[in-house]
């Protein structure tokens, strides 16, 4: 199994979900309406979908939606996201490298830094690809974390304390077992310069149980995407350090880079 | 919250990373302070008594002063196991029972900015100045304020033999005080938690405190290689005199 597929976890999921302001959803679904110009009933791929937090949301305006995960686990919550949201939605479980799309999609979204799993060329491909799915006139938004700010603000430890506060969700370790005792998630890092990456180690504790996963994303700075946007064809690529489209700086944390098929 | 009360025992003392540089901040002590063996030391919130038997052990003449019990019995403990005479003395640092009696106090390594009431921070200082005698110095030992607020990192954890010990700190700014969780998860299942808060000073603040307590001639060292101060030191070593 890849590491991804270890990661992220249901753990991993609701920890996330728990990290997003409220409203982030709908500003961002606001943006790719924007900056893509969509059109009523345009073909949108949601490619890294998760639990479905954007395709649901898209799918609520009335878009056309087809969210790609290879986590059947989290397909499975999407698919029952989107039931109990009451829109239509195509899940397909599948490896994000392997689409082979012609021309299909208005737009391609990979939100949320779902970009640098894999190897610099298989990195480099999907763009590639993304492209070819896209149709004439298509837009691409890529969001992700900025190299510069991982340089900037580089912490190589990290952890946290999970409570029991998940409804939904199966737990390969319950966060808190019947006895009371928490789940700690401890994380460590290192930045490798040759590579641009961050590998990564996380340990799940609890009681005397532990389970060990590791990370290892590249981080891309704004000019290396420019570049590997132009090589797969994308022409006027733009970035902007926030929803509100302002300029990207070296402290600018996620990037907003637009890629269009003209 | 008076959680100095709550935290000062055998299982901080287990934890505790400073035990192995006892014999290090000794040494640095003794240069900082240019001690003579005839010297009456006060070693002022002494704990479990690392640094006043250390000294003990160089034959300088020290008393310990703490107001933890279990830590005390720790010190008494250890003294007896070298051989030592090392006094060691409960009480609250807001009233110390001596007067004109030390020729040197050390407040090593944070023990200061342990209250809530700034009036009670002050009120330490206060009695350190009766305690010692005219003449007498003291070795103050503060994190700066200056390198906290720069190099400031939320959490941390380290993985030692049979816990895993989490850090998290939080500062206040508004009370200039850093709020700090220990999280200890033992291997073998159980989870501890021990809280404190320290006042954190600049050292302009430092300063004017222990000018109004009466201290003159205060000099300043920025960390435990006795290097001078600078804004971006880590600590705040200040030494400073009764006047005669």
């Amino acid at each position: 199994m890849e590491w991804w597929e270890e990661l992220y976890d249901d753990i991993r999921m609701r920890e996330m979900f728990e990290k997003i302001p409220k409203g982030r959803t709908e500003a961002q679904v606001n943006f790719v309406e924007k900056v893509c110009s969509l059109k009523k009933r345009a073909k949108i791929l949601d490619l890294g979908c998760g639990w479905g937090r954007h395709s649901i949301e898209l799918a609520k305006r009335g878009y056309k939606v087809t969210g790609l995960e290879i986590n059947p686990s989290y397909i499975k919550e999407a698919k029952k996201r989107a039931s109990s949201a009451e829109v239509a939605i195509d899940f397909v479980e599948k490896d994000m490298r392997k689409i082979s799309f012609k021309e299909e999609f208005d737009a391609i979204v990979l939100l949320w830094n779902s970009f640098g799993y894999f190897s610099d060329e298989e990195n480099e491909n999907l763009i590639k690809n993304i492209y070819k799915a896209l149709k004439r006139g298509g837009c691409f938004l890529l969001e992700i974390i900025n190299r510069d700010w991982i340089v900037r603000h580089f912490t190589s430890k990290n952890w946290q304390m999970l409570d029991d506060t998940c409804e939904f969700v199966r737990f390969e370790i319950p966060a808190v077992d019947r006895t009371g005792v928490p789940t700690f998630i401890l994380e460590e890092r290192k930045f490798i310069p040759e590579e641009s990456r961050v590998k990564g180690k996380l340990t799940y504790i609890q009681g005397n149980r532990r389970i060990e996963k590791t990370t290892n994303f590249r981080f891309y700075s704004f000019h290396e995407i420019r570049a590997i946007f132009e090589s797969a064809g994308f022409k006027e690529t733009q970035g902007y350090g926030s929803l509100e489209e302002t300029p990207i700086e070296l402290d600018t944390h996620l990037m907003e880079i637009i890629g269009r098929k003209l | 919250m008076e959680w100095w009360k709550e935290i000062f025992g055998e299982l901080y003392f287990k934890i505790d990373g400073a035990k192995k540089w006892a014999h290090r901040d000794s040494e640095a002590i003794e240069l900082i302070l240019e001690l003579k063996k005839e010297d009456a030391i006060l070693d002022l919130a002494c704990g479990y008594g690392r640094i006043a038997i250390e000294l003990s052990k160089k034959n300088y003449m020290v008393m310990g002063f703490d107001l933890s019990q279990s830590f005390l019995e720790l010190a008494k403990k250890a003294a007896k196991r070298e051989n030592l005479a090392v006094q060691f003395v409960r009480g609250d640092m807001r009233r110390i029972p001596f007067k004109g009696r030390f020729d040197c106090i050390i407040n090593w390594q944070t023990s200061f900015g342990y209250f809530e009431d700034e009036e009670d921070n002050f009120r330490v200082l206060q009695e350190v100045y009766w305690a010692l005698k005219p003449g007498g110095k003291l070795l103050l030992d503060v994190v700066n304020r200056n390198n906290l607020i720069k190099r400031f990192a939320t959490k941390n954890w380290t993985e030692r033999e049979d816990y895993y010990f989490l850090v998290e700190d939080k500062f206040n700014p508004l009370t200039s005080r850093l709020e700090t969780d220990w999280i200890l998860i033992w291997k073998k299942g159980d989870v501890r938690k021990l809280s404190h808060s320290v006042r954190i000073y600049s050292l302009h603040e430092i300063r004017t405190m222990l000018k109004k307590a009466g201290f003159i001639d205060i000099k300043v060292l920025g960390n435990y290689q006795g290097e001078d101060f600078n804004a971006a030191s880590s600590r705040i070593i200040t030494l400073c005199w009764r006047g005669g």
